[in-house]
């Protein structure tokens, strides 16, 4: 699985001609970030692998209608509309899902927190600890948040994607885009700072 | 903390400032205020830690390969481009309430049938009473089905679902508690199959079903012994309407349990209006067996009154005269408030789509 062509644009024109290997040669470009997309959205472990999963068959069955040089956004926007499907089925759903959010959004701190040796090891365990909790704090706001200001936190702040991306992606305006983004963020602030108090005194002071 | 000092608009161009996301102008004139303006700054201060902080989010590893096999597209090619599996699309094009609406609706119009029918025919021939109440329980029986038809897909794409994940090209021990994850996600859409019938009692007086939805396993043989055991007590085997009665008066008495009146109230037209298959119900067989002591001891109290062959008959009948009133008023009202409840449920949801 290993030995693709590096060449994106060779992989997706060989995909195109139906080739499998080529598009899980994107694939595997790609499956963290959208996993990590999807994760985030949906804040939910088990519904993210699902999404990303659906996202790379609906894409392999749809390579063929992409046209253009940007592959990541033309992804991005198939994992995005899929967990917007996944958002609208968990709202119909209320009860059979609350519980799922709630339990699976603890996961989610385990999760950083196995994820955070690796960004971290040339800290003492001690900052180890102090940034998991941070990151967990910081998931946990994104998680209040309401969906379709995630959305674009994710995609612009988390991603780092332009503003014009993060609309074609998420299928809204510019100014949209703009607006939702700007609230969001100002939600989060008030949430991180309502947290502050549970954080280290390290974030403390970087934040007040 | 911020609260309403900064309006919406120079909030947006506080955070279109911090990605330099602002025409020249608007950038100059902004920056000018932010020199006079404390509060602006510090504004924009906090919301460029903010954004910081969410920057620092690490990008998350996938837990498993989501590489595509052959034998995936395969199991996926039934379905359209959609990226879903079609067939829980197809289940949540009805949520449960929207289900559980619809069988309240059948189930009440059924109650109100057999209301009207047991009243109007209390007088007339007990044949077409039994006839027309087996006839109302056919809607309930599309109902039925209808659940059967969203309910089955959920186990086969849980299926196709597992298939794939055994398909997937790593399954190894790190990518195991992904898996399980994934599985687990699924389960909600299994678990609205058990919920769904495990709420079912509740808003969904289950005529047209007594067994399944109620849990209760009737097999045949007990069905056979069932409506052996309420020919026997009737004594007419030929004409299967005299269980009726007997059923009704039993209704009478366990009235005050609303689950136990419907279900004995359900029983008693199926079991006697077809005797065969349909008669599902350990409940016609209960019935029938409880009334059989009754059968002992009532018969010197009342046979003068019809002092025909079918003596139980007539002693059954007395009883009922009374209860049956009572009964078919509550049936009625029971019925019409469900119709009007599931109606009201059905359209709240309709509109909340």
């Amino acid at each position: 699985m290993t030995n693709f062509p590096s060449d994106e644009r060779i992989l997706i024109a060989t995909a195109q001609q139906g080739n499998l290997d080529a598009f899980n040669g994107l694939v595997v470009m790609y499956q963290d970030m959208a996993f990590s997309v999807a994760y985030r959205i949906l804040q939910d472990d088990g519904m993210a692998a699902d999404v990303t999963q659906n996202a790379m068959i609906a894409a392999y069955r749809k390579i063929d209608q992409f046209r253009g040089d940007n592959f990541k956004s033309w992804l991005m926007r198939i994992v995005t509309n899929a967990c917007y499907d996944e958002l609208r089925l968990k709202k119909r759903h209320p009860t059979a899902s609350l519980d799922d959010i709630e339990g699976e959004g603890d996961g989610l701190y385990f999760d950083a927190e196995d994820d955070a040796p690796l960004m971290a090891t040339i800290e003492g365990p001690e900052r180890v600890v102090e940034r998991s909790e941070l990151q967990a704090v910081i998931e946990n706001c994104l998680q209040q948040l309401s969906a379709s200001y995630r959305v674009i936190v994710v995609l612009a702040d988390v991603e780092g994607y332009s503003y014009e991306e993060a609309a074609s992606i998420s299928g809204i305006s510019l100014g949209t885009v703009k607006s939702r983004l700007s609230r969001a963020r100002s939600n989060l602030r008030d949430c991180l700072r309502k947290k502050a108090e549970l954080l280290p005194d390290q974030y403390r002071q970087d934040n007040s | 903390m911020s609260v309403n000092r900064i309006s919406p608009e120079d909030l947006m161009a506080l955070s279109a400032y911090l990605d330099g996301a602002l025409d020249p102008p608007e950038r100059s004139s902004l920056e000018r205020r932010l020199a006079t303006e404390p509060l602006l700054l510090a504004e924009l201060d906090s919301l460029r830690d903010t954004v910081n902080l969410v920057k620092s989010l690490p990008r998350l590893k996938a837990p498993r390969d989501f590489t595509l096999t052959p034998a995936m597209l395969a199991q996926m090619s039934g379905g359209s481009s959609v990226s879903h599996n079609p067939k829980i699309i197809d289940l949540a094009r009805f949520n449960r309430w929207q289900v559980a609406s619809i069988a309240t609706l059948a189930a009440s119009i059924l109650l109100v049938f057999i209301g009207l029918f047991a009243g109007f025919d209390n007088t007339t021939s007990q044949n077409t009473d039994a006839d027309e109440a087996y006839q109302g329980s056919v809607p309930s029986v599309g109902g039925e089905t209808v659940e059967d038809g969203i309910f089955k897909p959920t186990s086969t794409s849980t299926q196709d679902l597992s298939s794939i994940m055994r398909n997937g090209t790593t399954a190894s021990a790190s990518s195991a508690p992904g898996v399980s994850d994934v599985m687990g996600t699924q389960q909600p859409s299994g678990a609205v199959e058990e919920s769904d019938s495990a709420e079912g009692p509740a808003p969904v007086p289950p005529p047209s079903q007594p067994t399944g939805l109620l849990g209760q396993t009737g097999s045949e043989d007990e069905t056979d012994e069932g409506y052996v055991a309420a020919t026997q007590t009737s004594q007419s085997p030929v004409n299967p309407s005299a269980a009726i009665p007997q059923t009704s008066g039993q209704a009478g008495s366990a009235a005050n349990n609303p689950t136990a009146e419907t279900m004995t109230f359900a029983a008693a037209p199926t079991a006697t209006a077809q005797p065969s298959p349909a008669a599902t119900s350990t409940s016609a067989t209960k019935v029938a067996e409880e009334s059989r002591p009754d059968d002992t001891t009532l018969p010197s109290d009342e046979p003068a009154l019809e002092p025909a062959p079918e003596t139980d008959r007539a002693e059954f009948d007395e009883p009922a005269d009374e209860d049956e009133g009572f009964e078919i008023n509550v049936l009625l009202v029971v019925g019409l408030v469900g119709v009007i409840a599931s109606i009201l449920a059905l359209a709240y949801t309709r509109r909340r789509r």
